[in-house]
């Protein structure tokens, strides 16, 4: 059984990236966007594990405990931010989010 | 034969899904892609011998944060999202970059830049027959 290249993993993760990175440059929820930017995290995911199993490291599965815990610290705050943003502007779209005061 | 096919099913459906998530009108449903999205992705971790960081991706992924997802999506109760456009006016540009952007990074997985020469062994040796005084 031949193994499965690992240029397709990493062909995975760029394109887990690059859809990720679409969505964040074009939708306009910010819970949409949101996610956009855990997608791109677990591309990162994908393409650190590839490697760390290819070079037979275990510093890539470190990072990704790091990926991770920093991606749910930052969901976490930035959905308490958008929270604490819809109370006041009563609007989830960021067309309309373009005011500093109030 | 079979590793491949395995790996193109779960490749094929994560570029699905992630579509899905990101082009999807209803948030309510993109969380729930994205749940789909985050146990496939956790499914190719258990092929790279990473069974550990798969129980840790189900676990936090999709045991936490997209708890806190879904709870911030029904709090805000976006009824006028349904009716309204999702992209923004320049979508076509930004689907361009981001196209042009994939090209750009597949083609570094060219075999010249990753890994070591097949003639690694005779390199070295030869360079042993050089120094030899």
């Amino acid at each position: 059984m031949t193994p499965v290249p690992f240029q397709w993993y990493l062909m995975l993760s760029a394109a887990v990236f690059v859809i990720g990175m679409f969505g964040f440059l074009t939708r306009k929820n910010i819970i949409i966007m949101f996610m956009s930017v855990e997608l791109m995290l677990n591309a990162v995911n994908i393409s650190l594990i590839t490697f760390s199993h290819y070079l037979q490291d275990m510093r890539g599965h470190i990072l990704v405990f790091l990926v991770v815990t920093v991606a749910a610290s930052e969901a976490a705050i930035g959905l308490a931010i958008i929270i604490a943003l819809f109370r006041n502007k009563q609007t989830a779209h960021v067309n309309e989010m373009n005011e500093m005061q109030g | 034969m079979l590793p491949q096919l395995f790996f193109g099913y779960y490749a094929g459906v994560i570029v699905f899904l992630s579509m899905l998530v990101v082009a999807g009108k209803n948030p309510v449903h993109s969380v729930m892609w994205m749940l789909l999205l985050f146990f496939h992705i956790a499914c190719l971790y258990l092929f790279l011998n990473a069974e550990f960081i798969a129980a840790i991706q189900v676990i936090v992924y999709a045991g936490a944060i997209l708890e806190l997802f879904l709870f911030v999506v029904l709090l805000l109760n976006l009824k006028e999202e349904l009716k309204m456009d999702r992209f923004i006016g320049s979508w076509p540009a930004a689907f361009f970059l981001t196209f042009a952007f994939y090209v750009l990074a597949v083609s570094l997985l060219s075999p010249w830049y990753l890994g070591l020469p097949e003639n690694i062994l005779s390199i070295s040796s030869s360079r042993r027959r050089i120094q030899r005084p």
